[in-house]
Formats: C-alpha cells, sequence, structure tokens
C-alpha cells in the first residue's frame, strides 16, 4: 500500500504555521511522520507545491520515493489559502492506487492492522457530535449560509442534513481501495469550497469550517451511497484504528495499536514538543541536523529556531 | 498611515471548559491597535498578556465555573472604533464531557 502525505504550503505559511509551538516542531514532526511510517510503507509519496518540495525535499531530504507538484495549482491568488483541506482534497482525489494518506503529525509506531488496510475506505475513527455544540463542526452557521446567499451543496450533503446527521470521520489518516468513491467524495467537497456561488459565505463565517467539508461530508457522503440501491457504492462500509474517539484518545488503546496523533492543542504542548525532539534527535539525527540548519539558514530572515 | 482593520483568522486554541483558564493566541491581521477582546454572552474574559503584534494576540481566557457551554463570539473593540465588531469567529466553552485531551492521541510513545 501506497503511504502519502500532503503539503500546501499556502496555508501553512499565511496562518497555520502558528498552530506549532515552532518551525523546529513543525520540522521534527514531519521527519517522525515519514521516519516512521516508510518502515512500514515503503512505497510513499508526497503532493505538494514548489515551495514544500524545496522544504521537505531539497532541504531535509526525506526519503519520498515519489514526489507530485500538482499543489502548484491551487494558487493563493485563485484559491482561498484558509481552506487548508483543499490540499488534502486535491491529494485524495489523485489517487491511483490504494493508499493511505496521514497527516504530517501522525506517526505509525506498527503497521495498521490488515483489517483497516484492506478496506474500501477506512479512517482513523468515528465521531459523534451534538449539532446543538458545535464545539467543532458548526452546521447550523455553514448550512444557514449556504440558505442566506443560495449556496450550493452536493445531494449527499442535502440528503445528510436533512435528517440531521450527526456523525464524521476523523481524518488522521485516511485511505483506502474503492478509488472511485473516494475520488468523487474529495471532488465534490472541493466543489463545496471552490463553487461560484458559496464564495460569498465564506466571509460571513469568519473561520473556515475545514473539518466539516472534510470530514463531516465524508460522513454524508458514505450513508448516502450505503444505503443508495441505484449507487455504485452501495453497501459500502468504512473501517476504523479506533472505533471512537474515546478509544482514540485512550492510552491504553492508543500504545495497543501504535499510533500517535498530535490532534489540536498537542501540537502546541512544550512536554510533547520536548519528547519529539528528544526522539528525533536520538532515532533520526541526520534528519535533526538537516531541521536545524534549515532553521539556520531562515533565521537570517527573522524566524527563529524557537 | 492609517492601520489596517483588524482580522481574525483563527486562534491557536478555541475550546476550554468551564472553572478553566485558556493561554491562547488571537492570529490575524492588523492587530496592533487592539486595546481589548471580548466576548458575546457571559462568563468569558479575555486579558491581552502583552502588546498586541500586527498578527497575533496573547490572551488568557477565563472560563467562570459555571459559564454556559456554548460557542462565544469574538469581539474586537479597536482603539478608533466606536463599537464593537464581531469577527464571526468563536471560542468554544466545551460540556466537560466533551474536553478533547490537550495531549492528542498516544503522544506518550513518543
Amino acid at each position: 500500500m501506497r503511504a502519502v502525505w500532503s503539503f500546501w504550503s499556502a496555508p501553512y505559511r499565511a496562518h497555520y504555521h502558528r498552530l506549532w509551538l515552532s518551525e523546529k516542531y513543525h520540522l521534527l514532526s514531519w521527519v517522525l511522520s515519514v521516519g516512521e511510517a516508510s518502515q512500514h510503507y515503503t512505497d510513499t509519496c508526497l503532493f505538494t507545491d514548489s515551495w514544500g518540495a524545496r522544504l521537505l525535499v531539497d532541504s531535509l531530504a526525506l526519503p519520498f520515493r515519489h514526489v507530485d507538484l500538482r499543489l502548484d495549482g491551487l494558487h493563493p491568488m485563485v484559491y482561498d489559502n484558509e481552506w487548508w483541506v483543499l490540499g488534502k482534497l486535491t491529494t485524495y482525489a489523485a489517487q491511483t492506487t490504494p493508499f493511505i494518506h496521514l497527516d504530517n503529525d501522525v506517526f505509525l509506531w506498527n503497521p495498521l492492522p490488515a483489517a483497516v488496510t484492506a478496506a474500501p475506505i477506512f479512517a482513523q475513527n468515528p465521531e459523534a457530535f451534538y449539532l446543538e455544540d458545535q464545539s467543532l463542526y458548526r452546521l447550523e452557521p455553514f448550512l444557514k449560509g449556504i440558505d442566506r446567499f443560495k449556496g450550493w451543496l452536493p445531494q449527499e450533503w442535502l440528503w445528510y442534513a436533512r435528517r440531521r446527521g450527526d456523525k464524521a470521520l476523523c481524518c488522521g489518516i485516511f485511505g483506502g481501495h474503492d478509488l472511485d468513491f473516494i475520488r468523487h467524495y474529495a471532488n465534490c467537497a472541493i466543489e463545496v469550497i471552490c463553487h461560484p456561488s458559496n464564495q460569498p459565505i465564506w466571509p460571513t463565517l469568519g473561520v473556515r469550517d475545514n473539518i466539516l467539508v472534510e470530514q463531516y461530508f465524508l460522513s454524508a457522503c458514505l450513508e448516502y451511497h450505503q444505503q443508495n440501491q441505484y449507487s455504485p457504492h452501495t453497501g459500502l462500509e468504512a473501517a476504523y484504528l479506533f472505533r471512537s474517539s474515546a478509544e482514540a484518545f485512550d492510552p491504553e488503546c492508543a500504545t495497543r495499536v501504535g499510533y500517535t496523533h498530535l490532534i489540536g492543542n498537542a501540537k502546541n504542548n512544550r512536554s510533547i514538543a520536548d519528547s519529539l525532539e528528544r526522539r528525533v534527535k536520538c532515532d533520526y539525527p541526520d534528519y535533526y541536523d538537516r531541521c536545524l540548519a534549515y532553521l539556520d539558514g531562515i533565521s537570517i530572515v527573522g524566524h527563529g529556531r524557537e | 498611515m492609517r492601520a489596517s482593520t483588524p482580522r481574525i483568522v483563527c486562534f491557536t486554541s478555541n475550546h476550554g471548559i468551564p472553572g478553566t483558564i485558556v493561554l491562547t493566541s488571537v492570529l490575524g491581521t492588523g492587530l496592533e491597535t487592539v486595546t481589548e477582546v471580548r466576548f458575546s454572552g457571559s462568563g468569558v474574559r479575555a486579558q491581552i498578556l502583552s502588546p498586541p503584534g500586527v498578527d497575533r494576540i496573547d490572551v488568557a481566557i477565563s472560563i467562570a465555573a459555571d459559564a454556559t457551554p456554548g460557542p462565544r463570539l469574538i469581539l474586537l473593540p479597536a482603539t478608533q472604533s466606536s463599537g464593537s465588531e464581531s469577527s464571526g469567529v468563536l471560542f468554544y466553552v466545551l460540556a466537560r464531557s466533551s474536553h478533547a485531551s490537550a495531549s492528542g492521541i498516544g503522544s506518550h510513545l513518543i
């Protein structure tokens, strides 16, 4: 199975680099993510843009077997760079062989279970949310914006919203064998973000709901096609590394599977950052040195190591 | 030269549970003129920790023990503005049961 990473640099450079404690830990996370997964999956592939390739391939020399620069097509003059998920969705849609996509803050200490990687679709875990809570998935203002501006949504989304679907798939890892379904889902999700009718909506919502489009819509797409006897994907079932969010966050379960995901605030956690640095320095000393050399280089233009 | 209108893009951490203080940064553009950060509703207050930068304000957000779970709009009364402006960006007070670990998944394995 091919292991795939994506890095659209424009959103990261403009906004989301600040989610990491510092740039150093972002680089170290790339080293550990690619280093560990490539021990289990030797066919490794990076989808990025030219800036990303200069960083990850030219400067850090991460061991990707293939590098695809199609994310250069997401030109920030055309594509809203607050939608970081466009880089992932474009990568999902481009796959031509069964694959596992890993976020760069995911570390696979073991190969994934065969029952997961053999599935037509798989993800990290299913998660349910309360529609009223809106802590993570802000569906209500999104739908109000669509309604107010006469925006566009695919039939799967409309169907799922009508039946008040409240599930999503956490995509720290995502992949599978059903490339037709994955391509359909990813292209529809891209269309939600890029459709001309939807452009007036996004500024009114403030922060872009990236995971709503990636993770909630994936659940909508899956459930819609599962129950539709006329769909070519009828009966489609997803497999999961963890059965629930609670199981994913249970340290014993994570240990048993051999899986780390520095989700959310973990990227800004000093203690975790120190562990990450110790691990990379010990297990990947050459890469560690390259990270520091790169940071020394950019410190001239105002970005320090820390 | 006029300062640009403050605009928020996101928080480095956008949620917390009642009875806690969240140290976070408000990220955006034109933030250097911001003198106060407030929230809609009740039970959530912010204190600016250091002089705001153009693209970042470090804040301590206090969530009252009796704060009702749910989203709060962040409001930015800028220096030259007469009223508060809503950014559209939300901070979430979570129910204790929905609070995800700040340690991520399996970080002890690193």
